[in-house]
C-alpha cells in the first residue's frame, strides 16, 4: 500500500503516529499476557489494570487519593513558585540582592529535598503542612534560579531604552523585567512541577495515609500489583496534564512567542 | 571654529576614562562642541573612538569623568532627549504600536492619546498595517522605522542617534536615511547622529565632526552645504558627493589606520 501524497498532511500523519504507537504497544502487551508470556503476578495485563482502575474509581478510592495529592502539589507549588519568582527577579535586577542571596541558594539548592522530610515533620507535624512545605522547597529554588537567569538574559539595550525614555520604577518591572524574564520563569515552573510530583510521591510513600504515593506503597505492601500500576499510570497522566496546562498558560501569557517557528 | 548662533547642546572640556585591569583607558579627552538649535550634526570616527560613549553621555546613560554637557530645555514638558538605538532595541514582547508608544507611556501619557499620536507617525512611515505585529515578524528596516517613530513621537528637545541603520543592507540604508530626513523636516529638531559611514554623514548632516581614534578627540569639523530638503538618492548621484566624501576619507583614513594598529 502506498500513501498518496496530500491525503494526510505531514502534521496529521505525525499526530496519527504518536497516537498509534502507544496503542500498538498496549496491544502487544495484552497479546503477550493472553499468550502467557508475562507472569501476571509481576506484570498484569492492560485489561486487568483497567478493571482494577474501574473498581478503584467506583469505590472512590482513586479520586480521593488524586484529590489529596493534587491539593498538596498545587498548594506547595504556589507557595514555592511565588516567592521564587519574586526573589529571583530581585536577584536579577539588583547585584546587591544577588550577592546576598546567591551563596544561600548555592548551599541549599543541591540538598535532596526529601532528606528534609523528617526535620520538616518535626517542625510542622505529620499533617498536610509538612508535605506542602516539602513540595514548596522543591519548587522554590528551580523557579528562583530560572527567574534570575531570565532577568540576566535580557539584552542590556532594553534597560538603556527604558532609562533613556525615563521609565518609572514600576514600569521598568511591568514593561521590561517581568516580560523579559517570563520565558525563563516558565522554564523554572515546568521543572518545578516535575520536581513537585517526584517529591510528593516520595513523601507519601513514607509519611502519609492518603495520596497517590500512599496508594502505590500500600499496593506494594499488600502485593496488589494491578493497583500499583493504576497508581503509577495515574501519576503519569496527572504529570502530563499539568504540563499541558502549564504550556497553555505559557502560550496565553506570551503572545509574542506564539507564531515563532 | 565657527560657533552656531545659539547652542542647543554645549559640550565643554568633556573627558571620560574607564578603569580597567590594565589601568586607565581614556575614551574621550577634552571634547568641546557647540551644537545649534535645529542643527543635524553627524559624528564620524573609527570604531572604538568613543563616539558612542559621547552619545551615551549626552543621553544620560553614562556619566563623564570631567567636563560639562548642557542641553538647553525650551519646553519643560518635553523630554530632554530621545535616543534611537542600534538594531534589536525594540522590546520583543511589545507590539509595534506599544513599542512606538513606549516613550509616551513612560511619560504617563494616557493610552488613547499615546496610541493616537503613535499611529499617526507609524502611518507616515507606512507601518499602519503592522501595528499589532511583534518585532520578530518585521524586517530590519521596518524595525528601525519603529525605533524612529518611538523617538520622534516623544517630541524631545534633541534627538540622539547611535548608528541606527548600521545593520541594514545598502538599499534599505538609503531608503531609511531618506525617510529619516522626511520625518525630520517636519520638526527640524537638533540631531546628534553617530555613524562610521562618511556617505551617511554627508547625506544627512549639516555639519560633520571627525573624531580621532582613542582617546577620542575632535579632529576636524566639516560643514555640509547641500540644500534642504534633500533627496538622498539624488544627492548621492551628484559628482560633488563623491569628491567631498573622498576628502573626508583622507581625514579619517589616518585615524582608522591608527585605530587598527592600536588593536591588541
Amino acid at each position: 500500500m502506498t500513501w498518496s501524497k496530500g491525503a494526510l498532511s505531514l502534521e496529521n500523519r505525525e499526530r496519527l503516529l504518536s497516537i498509534a504507537s502507544p496503542v500498538a504497544l498496549l496491544l502487544v502487551w495484552q497479546l503477550m499476557s493472553w499468550a502467557g508470556l508475562l507472569d501476571p503476578r509481576f506484570i498484569p495485563s492492560p485489561i486487568g489494570i483497567g478493571k482494577a482502575a474501574y473498581a478503584m474509581l467506583l469505590s472512590g478510592e482513586l479520586l480521593q487519593n488524586i484529590w489529596v495529592s493534587l491539593i498538596r502539589i498545587l498548594a506547595g507549588f504556589v507557595i514555592g513558585a511565588v516567592p521564587g519568582i519574586l526573589i529571583g527577579l530581585a536577584m536579577g535586577v539588583s547585584r546587591w540582592v544577588r550577592a546576598a542571596v546567591d551563596p544561600l541558594v548555592a548551599a541549599l539548592f543541591p540538598i535532596p529535598k526529601i532528606s528534609l522530610l523528617p526535620l520538616i515533620m518535626l517542625y510542622l507535624g505529620i499533617g498536610e503542612a509538612s508535605k506542602i512545605a516539602l513540595v514548596a522547597l522543591g519548587v522554590v529554588f528551580l523557579v528562583l534560579i530560572n527567574a534570575m537567569a531570565g532577568v540576566l538574559a535580557i539584552d542590556p539595550i532594553h534597560f538603556d531604552v527604558a532609562k533613556n525614555y525615563g521609565a518609572p520604577r514600576y514600569k521598568l518591572w511591568t514593561r521590561v523585567v517581568i516580560p523579559g524574564a517570563l520565558p525563563m520563569i516558565f522554564v523554572g515552573m515546568r521543572l518545578g512541577i516535575g520536581v513537585a510530583f517526584i517529591v510528593i510521591v516520595a513523601a507519601e510513600f513514607v509519611a502519609a495515609r492518603s495520596g497517590i504515593g500512599y496508594l502505590i506503597w500500600t499496593s506494594w505492601e499488600t502485593l496488589r500489583i494491578e493497583n500499583m500500576f493504576v497508581g503509577i499510570i495515574t501519576i503519569t497522566v496527572l504529570g502530563v496534564l499539568t504540563t499541558l496546562l502549564l504550556r497553555e498558560i505559557e502560550r496565553l501569557a506570551m503572545p509574542w512567542r506564539r507564531e515563532r517557528a | 571654529m565657527e560657533l552656531p548662533i545659539r547652542a542647543k547642546i554645549a559640550i565643554s572640556d568633556l573627558s571620560k576614562s574607564f578603569r580597567t585591569r590594565r589601568g586607565e583607558t581614556h575614551a574621550l579627552r577634552g571634547i568641546n562642541l557647540a551644537i545649534g538649535a535645529s542643527e543635524f550634526l553627524c559624528i564620524v570616527g573609527p570604531s572604538g573612538c568613543g563616539k558612542t560613549t559621547l552619545l551615551r553621555i549626552l543621553a544620560g546613560l553614562e556619566t563623564q569623568t570631567s567636563g560639562t554637557v548642557t542641553i538647553a530645555q525650551d519646553d519643560p514638558s518635553r523630554p530632554l532627549n530621545s535616543m534611537v538605538f542600534q538594531d534589536h532595541s525594540l522590546f520583543p514582547w511589545l507590539t509595534v504600536l506599544d513599542n512606538a508608544a513606549f516613550g509616551l507611556e513612560m511619560r504617563g501619557v494616557p493610552r488613547t492619546q499615546r496610541y493616537e499620536k503613535s499611529r499617526a507617525l507609524l502611518d507616515s512611515v507606512g507601518l499602519t498595517r503592522f501595528s499589532d505585529y511583534y518585532p520578530h515578524q518585521l524586517s530590519g528596516g521596518m524595525k528601525q522605522r519603529v525605533s524612529l517613530v518611538r523617538a520622534f513621537v516623544t517630541d524631545p528637545e534633541v534627538l540622539l542617534m547611535d548608528e541606527p541603520f548600521a545593520a541594514l543592507d545598502a538599499q534599505n540604508k538609503v531608503l531609511l536615511q531618506d525617510e529619516l530626513l522626511r520625518i525630520w523636516e517636519a520638526s527640524r529638531k537638533t540631531v546628534v547622529y553617530i555613524t562610521h559611514s562618511i556617505e551617511e554623514a554627508l547625506a544627512l548632516g549639516d555639519r560633520i565632526v571627525v573624531m580621532t581614534s582613542s582617546p577620542g578627540q575632535l579632529k576636524e569639523t566639516i560643514p555640509v552645504e547641500f540644500p534642504r530638503p534633500r533627496n538622498v538618492f539624488e544627492l548621492r548621484a551628484r559628482p560633488e558627493f563623491g569628491i567631498i566624501s573622498a576628502r573626508i576619507w583622507e581625514i579619517l583614513e589616518l585615524e582608522v589606520l591608527k585605530a587598527r594598529e592600536a588593536q591588541p
